[in-house]
């Protein structure tokens, strides 16, 4: 009988331990909330990415081993008029065009394909105008940016983003190859082609000091 | 506010109709097997859990493991709602009758309790910390059969099989039915006389594991 007892103590405390367990534990936002972050990344990953491709396009030569491999173009380099260049290498902005306009140190970058933001790769599409904010071209540079782009996830989820109004700035940070982006960026989120929700965010050029507004 | 009332008074209504039913086929085949009985009968009471549920809906420990993990890296973790469901202690009645010396039949009756929470999407910071719960009970009943593997002095080692239809209720507005089965491979028996322990392993629809008393007559 004492067996029995014991064995009945021991049943019991597995039984309380598995109901009371509290192994997991809810996480907290008290920075940036997962939805920040998503939407930080479409700049931080996004159109910085692009930023990144046109500054080394820029400083290559259209004749060069790197101009001749890398991209595709048209044989002026792209700080011409009329230059047009083509990604070719395998990396994020694989596919992409970039477009010198006239009379302006303005390039126009198109994109289309699988991007990857926040670890996940989606097919994504960019439109960004950017305008060089700086006298004249050197190794990293100011950007005045204006873009648009969607992206279409699993589950029927989707989104569009763009600039609001008014051009966001990319700051280039000093001894790195980033940027501070300041500015407003606009999300409008679909489920099934049906909007859900849509958010505009204040960047501020630190992560940390960004800030959303959901607008309904 | 309404709404709340009137759903509370559905699940209600399917709570007592489930639980009618119950009552009314355990009677019903208590009294036809009763007189049909050659051997001894014998009553056993057991508290068991956790319902395994989990193998066969859509809300599992999965589930909860994407609430607390979940980064918010695609739009589905941001807009997206997340159930997972904690298992709660079942009572489980159990009528039987000795057909042979190694064979008992009978009804396998068990009702639990769980709780399913729900998260909100990580979208709205005010949301990513609200937890909102909902309780859910579950009434299974089986016909069973429960085979005695060897006897000794003062125990007996058993199996069991049951099959039947399991009821769920307050899941969602409507009562949900579904095959219900349950299969122990090895159960204990100690006692003395006519009021023995009981302790067993199970994998099904009801219960994994459940301990209880048994009394026979």
């Amino acid at each position: 009988m004492k067996r029995i007892f014991i064995l009945f103590a021991v049943v019991a405390a597995i039984v309380s331990c598995d109901k009371y367990d509290d192994t997991f534990g809810p996480s907290t936002y008290e920075s940036s909330s997962p939805l920040e972050l998503y939407m930080l990344s479409i700049a931080d990953d996004g159109v910085s990415s692009v930023l990144a491709e046109l500054e080394s396009a820029l400083q290559t030569d259209p004749d060069g081993v790197v101009g001749k491999y890398f991209y595709t173009n048209n044989g002026l380099s792209l700080t011409a008029d009329g230059a047009v260049w083509t990604v070719n290498r395998e990396g994020p902005l694989s596919g992409a065009t970039m477009k010198k306009v006239t009379g302006k140190n303005v390039w126009m970058i198109s994109y289309n394909g699988d991007f990857s933001m926040n670890g996940t790769s989606f097919p994504t599409t960019f439109e960004v105008t950017a305008t060089l904010a700086d006298s004249e071209i050197g190794s990293h540079m100011n950007w005045d940016v204006e873009f648009s782009g969607t992206r279409t996830e699993e589950d029927g989820y989707s989104c569009s983003f763009s600039n609001a109004e008014v051009p966001v700035g990319f700051k280039a940070i000093e001894n790195t190859r980033n940027w501070g982006a300041y500015g407003y960026l606009l999300m409008t989120v679909y489920k099934e082609n049906t909007r859900i929700d849509r958010i505009l965010m204040e960047l501020r050029g630190l992560r940390s000091s960004s800030s959303i507004t959901h607008i309904k | 506010m309404i709404i709340v009332q009137r759903r509370s008074k559905v699940s209600g209504f399917l709570h007592y109709n489930s639980m009618k039913r119950i009552i009314t086929i355990l009677v019903a085949l208590s009294a036809v097997l009763s007189m049909n009985a050659q051997g001894r009968h014998e009553i056993e009471v057991l508290m068991g859990g956790p319902v395994s549920g989990i193998f066969f809906n859509e809300c599992s420990s999965y589930a909860k493991y994407d609430y607390y993990y979940s980064s918010g890296n695609t739009l589905k973790d941001l807009y997206e709602d997340v159930k997972y469901r904690d298992s709660f202690i079942g009572m489980g009645l159990v009528y039987s009758y000795e057909v042979k010396s190694w064979l008992k039949l009978g009804i396998d009756a068990t009702a639990s309790i769980e709780e399913v929470t729900t998260r909100k999407g990580l979208a709205y910071k005010e949301d990513a910390n609200n937890l909102y719960s909902q309780g859910v009970s579950h009434f299974t009943v089986m016909p069973m059969a429960r085979i005695r593997y060897k006897d000794g002095y003062k125990a007996e080692a058993y199996g069991r099989i049951a099959a039947g239809m399991e009821f769920i209720t307050n899941w969602g507005d409507e009562e949900q039915k579904q095959f219900a089965w349950e299969v122990v491979p090895f159960g204990l028996c100690f006692g003395k006389k006519d009021l023995h322990f009981i302790f067993e392993m199970g994998l099904g629809t009801a219960y994994m594991a459940r301990f209880g008393i048994s009394y026979e007559f």
